[in-house]
């Protein structure tokens, strides 16, 4: 009798505990989701920030030091890129450019070839904390100076 | 286990339900080719429908609810019932080459007891805005 009590009460304390532990990682998916939807409109508005530093003008662009990170900044009505750090609530955003080389006659975009100073490749990252570690989403792309 | 689940209901829709306000806001931007009328509660955007005409689309903050309305004829709400905005504000940018539109809005979940809100950013350019 006593052996079938202990295992009835294993049974319904086990029973309890994957409850819990599901409801609790599910607090935790749902919330990760949250975050991750304000992140990806975050990175959206990065990008945004470099095409409208572009337009503002080039040298905006190509004025910048290649991997170095810069910080998206609203202010005197338009996007700049910074390097005074700033945050968006939990969010971290950084912009960093890397120069892009072609190929000399395919005028393809190589790893080797000479430097072209219309095209910067542009790297958004929006970073924020998670259930102790750190969340990294990332937005590559290519942006020319199209308007000189 | 029953503040687990309480905890878990409070969570469920924000990012779905706010994801989408965004993103129709941000879609309808991206496609428009110029902004008619912008405050900080109330953007109209001059776009054109599927069949090349011109039409208006308009996002404004209504007691609680983003209004939208095509060609100034209501079409609903973008949030759903049980999500109220508190916040809402649309800003001009105005470069050498086009225009873009920030855009932020506050939601709160009306089945969050602890009245917590979450923060919604975006900026797009206008593309048929380029000159």
């Amino acid at each position: 009798m006593v052996i079938e009590i202990l295992v009835a009460v294993s049974i319904i304390t086990v029973s309890i505990l994957a409850a819990m532990a599901v409801s609790q990682k599910s607090i935790y998916v749902s919330r990760q989701a949250l975050h991750a939807t304000q992140a990806s409109f975050l990175l959206e508005e990065g990008a945004e920030a470099v095409r409208i530093s572009r337009d503002n003008a080039w040298a905006n662009i190509s004025s910048l030091v290649v991997d170095i990170n810069y910080y998206p900044t609203f202010s005197a009505g338009t996007w700049m890129l910074l390097e005074t750090p700033n945050t968006v609530g939990i969010f971290t955003r950084t912009v960093s450019i890397t120069n892009v080389n072609r190929d000399n006659i395919t005028k393809d975009i190589e790893e080797n070839g000479a430097d072209d100073p219309g095209t910067k490749l542009v790297t958004v990252t929006v970073s924020w904390p998670e259930g102790g570690v750190t969340v990294t989403k990332t937005l590559r792309f290519y942006v020319m100076d199209i308007f000189s | 286990m029953i503040k687990i689940c309480k905890k878990n209901k409070q969570n469920k829709g924000y990012a779905i339900l706010d994801g989408n306000i965004m993103e129709r806001i941000s879609r309808e931007v991206r496609s428009s080719y110029d902004i008619n009328t912008i405050s900080a509660n109330n953007l109209k955007l001059n776009t054109k429908d599927s069949g090349g005409a011109d039409k208006t689309i308009e996002f404004l903050l209504s007691g609680s609810d983003i209004r939208l309305l095509e060609n100034d004829i209501l079409t609903g709400n973008l949030n759903a019932s049980d999500v109220t905005i508190s916040d809402l504000a649309f800003t001009q940018i105005t470069t050498p080459k086009g225009k873009a539109v920030k855009i932020f809005f506050t939601v709160k979940s009306a089945s969050d007891t602890l009245n917590r809100t979450q923060d919604f950013y975006n900026t797009i350019v206008l593309r048929g805005n380029y000159q």
